[in-house]
C-alpha cells in the first residue's frame, strides 16, 4: 500500500521551509555550543547552508502539481494582506511578545547566543525560560542581520507562519473536500478565523502560530494513507513543533506515535522481506526481514523531534530552567472549575463561537479519512485539560489567561477538516453514484 | 447531510466569519485610535503610555552606568499592575539587568533605581532625575550601615 506519490507543490515548499528553519536553529545552537557568537559574518553563512539545505531537498523531491487559484483563494490572499496590515502597524502584538519571546530574542541578539544567565535568574522566572528556543532564535537572527531590535520584523514572523498555514490548508482541503465549493469555502473560512483571531485576540509575534501551521501540516499526512515518503516530513512536524513551545513537545510525542502506529500497522501487513538473518520471515518473529524498514522509520520519524528534545532537556536541566508551576499533582477537585472557565473561554469574544467547532472532534474520530489527525487534536486537548487539573498554580487564572490562546492551535484544522467531512456526506447522500469519486 | 443544507451551512458559516473579521478589525482599530486603558496589563505597543514610557527611559538610560543592575521599585498597593509596568520597562531596557523589587529591598544587589507612576519619598534615596512619571534614584547608605551591594558602589 505505498502512497509515495508526488508531493503537492504547497506541502513541497511549507516542508521545505521548514525544514530550512530546522537548520537554521540547529546551526545557532551548534554555534552556541561551540561558544562561537551569532555575529553577521558567521549568520550569513548559515542563511547560505539552509538555503542550499532547502534546494537540494527540493531538488531531489518529484514533480509537485499545482492547482489553478480559486475564489477562495483570491478572499484567503486578501484576508491575509488585512493580517500583514495590521503586523505591520504592530496593531496585534501578541502581549506575550513583551512579556517573554520579544525580551528573550533582544537578549539574545545583545549576547549574541542563547543568554542562560538571563534565563536562570530567579528574577526572569516570568519570561517562561524553559521553554524552546526557535522563535527566539530566529527574533535574534532578524535582529542581528537586520541591524537592530524591532518589533515589525520580528511580528511579521507571524504573518509567515499564517501564509504556510493557509497554503498548507488548501492541500488539507484538496485531499479532504469532495468539491470545489467546499475548497473554496473552506479557504476562505480559514483565513478569515486567522485574521479575525489573529487580529482581534493580538497574536502577532507569538508561538501559537508555529502550533497552528504544525496541527495543519500534519493534516496533509495523517488523512492519506501512510507512506514511507512521510516518515522524514512528520518527523521534521515533530520537531519544529517541539522547538516552538512547551505544549509543542507533547504534540510531537502524539504526532510521532500517531505516525508509528499507522506505519507499524502497515509494516506488519504487508508482505514479509526476507530476513537479512537468513529466515524465510514468518513465523520466526514478528519483526524479521522488517528490522531494516523499522530502523529506517524511527529514524526519519523520531530522531529530528529526539534531537530537538535532548538538546531542550540537557539546557534546561544543566541551567536549572525547570519552572516548578509547569507540573503538579493531579487534583480532580479542580474539575468543576476548569471546566466552568473552559466553558467561558470558549465563549470568548473574540472567537466568536467557532471554538463550538472542536465539538466536531469525536464525529471526526469516526471518519475514516480524519479519525488520525482528530486523534492528534483529542489527545492535545486532553493534554491541557490534564495540564489545568494538575499544574501547581491558580487554576482558574490559569484557564482565563490560556485556554482560549490553546484553542486556537487546533480550531482552524478542525474547522477546515469539519467542512470536508460535511461535504462528502453531503455528496455521498445527494449523490449514492457520485460518492465513489468523492 | 443533503448538498443544499451544506452548502447552506457553508455559506452562514462563510458569512459569520466575515462579519466577525470585520468586528475585529473595527474593534482593533478603535481601540488603537482611542487607547482608552491606563492599566499597564492592557498597554499596546503604540499607546501613548508606552510611548511616554519609552521616553522617560530614554532619559533615564543616560544616567544609569552601562551593564549595571537596574531595581524597578514595585507598588506595594497595586502589585499586578506595578508587575505589568516592570515587563514593559524590562523589555523597553534589555541592555539592563532588572529587578522588580520592594523598596530598598537588598536583594536586588544595586544601587541604582527606577520608579516608575510613583515618586519614591524614601530619604534612603538620592533623586538622579524625575519627571512627571517616574524618576531615577541611588540609594545611599548610612555610614556604617550595611546597604545595598550595588554596582555604583
Amino acid at each position: 500500500m505505498s502512497n509515495d506519490k508526488p508531493r503537492e507543490a504547497e506541502e513541497r515548499l511549507v516542508m521545505t521551509w521548514i525544514a530550512g528553519l530546522l537548520t537554521i536553529f540547529g546551526l545557532l545552537l551548534v554555534l552556541d555550543l561551540l561558544d562561537i557568537p551569532w555575529r553577521p559574518a558567521v549568520l550569513w553563512p548559515v542563511l547560505v547552508v539552509a538555503a542550499i539545505f532547502g534546494w537540494f531537498r527540493g531538488r531531489n523531491a518529484p514533480k509537485s502539481s499545482w492547482q489553478p487559484p480559486g475564489w477562495g483563494d483570491a478572499i484567503a490572499a486578501a484576508a491575509w494582506l488585512v493580517f500583514l496590515g495590521c503586523t505591520f502597524l504592530l496593531w496585534n502584538l501578541h502581549p506575550d511578545f513583551i512579556y517573554h519571546w520579544g525580551i528573550k530574542g533582544e537578549k539574545f541578539q545583545l549576547a549574541m547566543g542563547l543568554d542562560f544567565e538571563f534565563l536562570a535568574s530567579p528574577w526572569n522566572a516570568h519570561t517562561h525560560p524553559d521553554y524552546p528556543n526557535l522563535l527566539p532564535a530566529l527574533f535574534a537572527l532578524t535582529a542581528l542581520l537586520s541591524g537592530g531590535s524591532n518589533e515589525v520584523p520580528m511580528a511579521l514572523w507571524s504573518a509567515i507562519f499564517y501564509l504556510a498555514t493557509v497554503l498548507i490548508g488548501r492541500q488539507v482541503l484538496r485531499q479532504t473536500a469532495a468539491t470545489d465549493f467546499a475548497r473554496q469555502a473552506g479557504m476562505t473560512i480559514l483565513a478569515l478565523t486567522l485574521t479575525m483571531f489573529g487580529v482581534g485576540y493580538q497574536t502577532a509575534g507569538g508561538a501559537d502560530w508555529l502550533l497552528v501551521l504544525t496541527v495543519m501540516a500534519a493534516a496533509v499526512f495523517f488523512t492519506e494513507r501512510p507512506a514511507a515518503a512521510q516518515d522524514l516530513p512528520v518527523g521534521l512536524l515533530a520537531a519544529f513543533s517541539a522547538a516552538s513551545k512547551i505544549e509543542g513537545i507533547p504534540l510531537a510525542g502524539w504526532l510521532i506515535t500517531v505516525h508509528l502506529l499507522r506505519r507499524g500497522k502497515q509494516l506488519l501487513g504487508s508482505e514479509v522481506a526476507p530476513s537479512p538473518l537468513g529466515g524465510e520471515g514468518r513465523g520466526e518473529g514478528l519483526l524479521d526481514g522488517r528490522w531494516r524498514p523499522l530502523a529506517s522509520i524511527l529514524a526519519r520519524s523520531v530522531l529530528p523531534a529526539a534531537l530537538v528534545i535532548g538538546v531542550w532537556s540537557w539546557q534546561v536541566v544543566s541551567h536549572g530552567l525547570f519552572q516548578p508551576g509547569n507540573t503538579g499533582a493531579f487534583d480532580g477537585s479542580r474539575t468543576t472549575v476548569v471546566l466552568s472557565e473552559l466553558w467561558r473561554s470558549l465563549l470568548t469574544v473574540n472567537w466568536h463561537g467557532l471554538t463550538f467547532c472542536l465539538f466536531a472532534l469525536p464525529v471526526l474520530l469516526v471518519v475514516r479519512r480524519t479519525r488520525w489527525i482528530a486523534a492528534v487534536a483529542c489527545l492535545q486537548l486532553a493534554f491541557y485539560v490534564y495540564v489545568y487539573l494538575s499544574a501547581s498554580v491558580d487554576p482558574r487564572e490559569y484557564v482565563i489567561t490560556s485556554a482560549a490562546r490553546l484553542f486556537f492551535h487546533l480550531v482552524p484544522t478542525v474547522l477546515v477538516l469539519s467542512i470536508a467531512a460535511l461535504d462528502r456526506a453531503s455528496v455521498r447522500v445527494s449523490s449514492p453514484s457520485g460518492a465513489a469519486n468523492a | 447531510m443533503r448538498r443544499k443544507a451544506f452548502v447552506a451551512l457553508a455559506a452562514a458559516l462563510l458569512g459569520w466569519t466575515a462579519f466577525a473579521t470585520l468586528l475585529e478589525l473595527h474593534r482593533t482599530r478603535w481601540i488603537v485610535a482611542n487607547d482608552p486603558w491606563e492599566e499597564p496589563s492592557w498597554w499596546r505597543i503604540r499607546s501613548r503610555h508606552v510611548g511616554e514610557l519609552k521616553s522617560f527611559l530614554d532619559q533615564a538610560r543616560q544616567l544609569l552606568p552601562a551593564d549595571t543592575v537596574v531595581a524597578v521599585a514595585a507598588d506595594p498597593e497595586a502589585p499586578q499592575e506595578s508587575f505589568f509596568r516592570y515587563l514593559w520597562i524590562a523589555y523597553l531596557l534589555p541592555d539592563y539587568e532588572l529587578r522588580h523589587a520592594g523598596v530598598g529591598d537588598p536583594r536586588t544587589g544595586t544601587d541604582y533605581w527606577i520608579s516608575h507612576g510613583k515618586r519614591l519619598e524614601d530619604p534612603r534615596f538620592e533623586m538622579l532625575m524625575e519627571t512627571a512619571s517616574g524618576g531615577v534614584y541611588r540609594f545611599e547608605v548610612e555610614d556604617g550601615a550595611e546597604g545595598t551591594p550595588g554596582v555604583g558602589r
